[in-house]
């Protein structure tokens, strides 16, 4: 579904390499996570996916198309991305969602582009919203939004850039709740840059962790480990189950993290 | 499923009324126009005008008509629509409520070329033509051909400076213009400092702006380029909409936003450099119309920017109407009304906005 290999790039100007090699595959219905720390290029990597910004090197195969060679109206069929900041728009959430039909409107909105939004702010329960400004809704509807116009856009690949940043704690978990229905339901495959570890081992099922620009590891639950997340957070952790729902507890001062030992032992 | 369609048809109505909106403008604009026509030294009645454009007025009517108020009714629907429309454009391509041809340098430019082609190139010998204005340029071709070139060329710079630098952004763009316009201003003063009396008088003249300047020759080249950046504006309103959503947005959704900022820019500023060095300096119409439609229209392109260009129209009428009657039989400088007044009109308009937006 996608698929990555050896993909490189550095912004122009000082040759330093935010991404450097970076190779995974993904398969239709994940919900994948990219981890890692602030500025290792997971955001760039996103970018490059979508060719927002073009990699220097490597190839990106996405729903059978190469997408370094194709044109961005037909890679807006396959792929679909939601910004980390979107801009708020005073636009009506109808209008906004209608954008999403952008990539198949020739000259004019057709009628199914309409039936398509409808349908869309039904499943989202947005619709009593639908002729409201964006501009007045709370940051998780306003998400849901933006959310709703990358998925009129048909996609088979959806990628997010923190889309749980500026929520609350309810809607965080709302919104990710939602996205993982979407991929299992519709057998999208959701790429996602995270920075809550227990957003990330509680809803997604596969896991890249990413430092100083590589891919330092990545698979199923069995990366998910206090080693891995040590190597590349720089911060102890211990991974526990609570009622059923697994927990990262974090352990970032030393002095805490001794007497821990100290008990553990 | 029955739900559904009452939300359909809800969007449908709130689509019409946008639609309906326009129409009215476009209606409201033709008024004025024709009444903007009867106003002058000579009252000239609604009916009269009508008949004179049927083709069977009156034969003073129809040489006073025909010859000095349509072709200027003309030029002011023709530059408001252009300033406007690319007032617009210009907002939304470089994410800044303040871009427009006058703030970004090509207004300056124009009144630079214009000063440059009066003093230095002979543009400026004085005759008496008419009676109301007491001066007007001589072989006004040269004159309009450098304000024209030197109105272009700040944002030609500009975008040739962001070509070279890939990584300039919008703010970056905004405030080359800035620093152009700056400069062509220092310019102008310079010229104007070495300048006899006559060639002073013309240029400071020439900066006052007058529709009267453009004659029916030079209003179909002005419809010719405003008919074109209408087709390139209204074909690209979905791309514009999109790069409303932010230029990440817009890219994931297949536009090539860089291609669109740099023709749009281009296109608006030779368009606005056209109208203006025809005219003279015709600030803020590019600011305001855009802004007050937006009010009704919201970001949404497809009526925004149609909505504009008649605004734009008709608030160069209703402007020339004012520079007309508030002291007759002097004609008042329509570019330094419409500064003069478009000023504290879009104080209150960005104020207005700011409460709207809390």
């Amino acid at each position: 579904m996608l698929e990555i290999r050896d993909v490189s790039f550095s912004y122009k100007g000082n040759g330093y390499k935010v991404l450097d090699d970076i190779s995974f595959s993904l398969e239709s219905g994940c919900f994948a996570a990219i981890l890692g720390n602030n500025g290792v290029g997971k955001s760039t990597l996103l970018k490059c996916i979508d060719k927002i910004v073009r990699p220097d090197s490597g190839s990106i195969i996405a729903d059978g198309k190469d997408v370094l060679s194709i044109s961005g109206k037909e890679l807006a069929k396959s792929i679909a991305y939601v910004a980390q900041d979107a801009r708020k728009t005073d636009a009506a959430v109808f209008d906004a969602v209608l954008l999403g039909r952008k990539p198949y409107i020739k000259w004019d909105a057709s009628e199914d582009d309409y039936a398509k939004v409808n349908d869309i702010l039904d499943k989202l329960d947005l619709t009593e919203y639908a002729l409201r400004s964006v501009s007045t809704l709370s940051g998780g509807e306003a998400q849901k939004v933006t959310i709703a116009r990358a998925l009129v856009q048909e996609p088979k690949i959806l990628l997010l850039d923190e889309p749980t940043s500026s929520l609350d704690p309810r809607n965080q978990h709302d919104i990710m709740k939602l996205v993982r229905t979407i991929a299992k339901e519709q057998g999208i495959l959701v790429v996602c840059v995270l920075h809550d570890l227990n957003l990330a081992i509680r809803y997604c099922d596969r896991y890249i962790f990413m430092k100083d620009g590589k891919v330092y590891a990545s698979g199923g639950r069995e990366v998910m480990t206090p080693e891995i997340i040590e190597e590349v957070y720089n911060m102890h952790t211990h991974i526990t189950e609570c009622m059923g729902v697994p927990v990262i507890v974090p352990f970032p001062e030393e002095a805490v993290e001794h007497h821990i030992h100290e008990e553990v032992r | 499923m029955k739900y559904d369609n009452i939300n359909l048809e809800k969007y449908r109505k709130y689509a019409m009324r946008k639609r309906l909106f326009l129409i009215f403008l476009f209606i409201f604009t033709v008024f004025t126009a024709l009444v903007y026509m009867g106003i002058g030294t000579m009252k000239i009645s609604l009916a009269e005008i009508v008949k004179v454009l049927a083709g069977n007025g009156e034969r003073k009517y129809t040489t006073a008509i025909m010859n000095i108020r349509l072709p200027r009714a003309v030029a002011a629907i023709l530059i408001g629509a252009v300033l406007a429309a690319s007032g617009a454009v210009m907002q939304c391509v470089l994410h800044n409520p303040l871009a427009s041809s006058s703030t970004l340098g090509v207004s300056q430019g124009a009144a630079f070329g214009a000063a440059l082609g009066i003093i230095v190139f002979g543009g400026g010998v004085m005759t008496n033509a008419n009676s109301t204005a007491g001066v007007s340029v001589n072989n006004p071709y040269i004159v309009t051909i450098c304000a024209f070139v030197f109105g272009s060329v700040s944002t030609l710079i500009v975008i040739g400076i962001s070509q070279l630098r890939k990584n300039t952004g919008p703010a970056g763009l905004i405030l080359a213009g800035t620093a152009l316009s700056a400069m062509f201003s220092g310019g102008s003063t310079l010229l104007q400092y070495f300048a006899d009396d006559t060639s002073l008088g013309a240029v400071v003249f020439w900066t006052f702006g007058n529709l009267g300047n453009a004659g029916w020759k030079d209003l179909r080249f002005i419809a010719a380029i405003a008919l074109a950046s209408m087709i390139y504006f209204m074909f690209n309103a979905w791309n514009y909409n999109a790069m409303d959503a932010g230029y990440d947005t817009a890219k994931s959704l297949g536009v090539n936003t860089r291609k669109l900022m740099l023709v749009s820019m281009t296109v608006c500023s030779l368009s606005a450099a056209a109208s203006v060095s025809f005219v003279g300096i015709i600030g803020f119409v590019g600011l305001i119309a855009p802004h007050v439609v937006r009010f009704v229209t919201g970001n949404d392109h497809r009526f925004l920017i149609p909505g504009s260009a008649m605004a734009g129209s008709m608030l160069l009428l209703l402007a020339d109407i004012l520079a007309k009657i508030t002291v007759p039989p002097v004609i008042l400088p329509i570019g330094a009304l419409m500064s003069f007044i478009g000023g504290p009109v879009f104080l209150i308009l960005l104020f207005r906005g700011d409460k709207r937006d809390a």
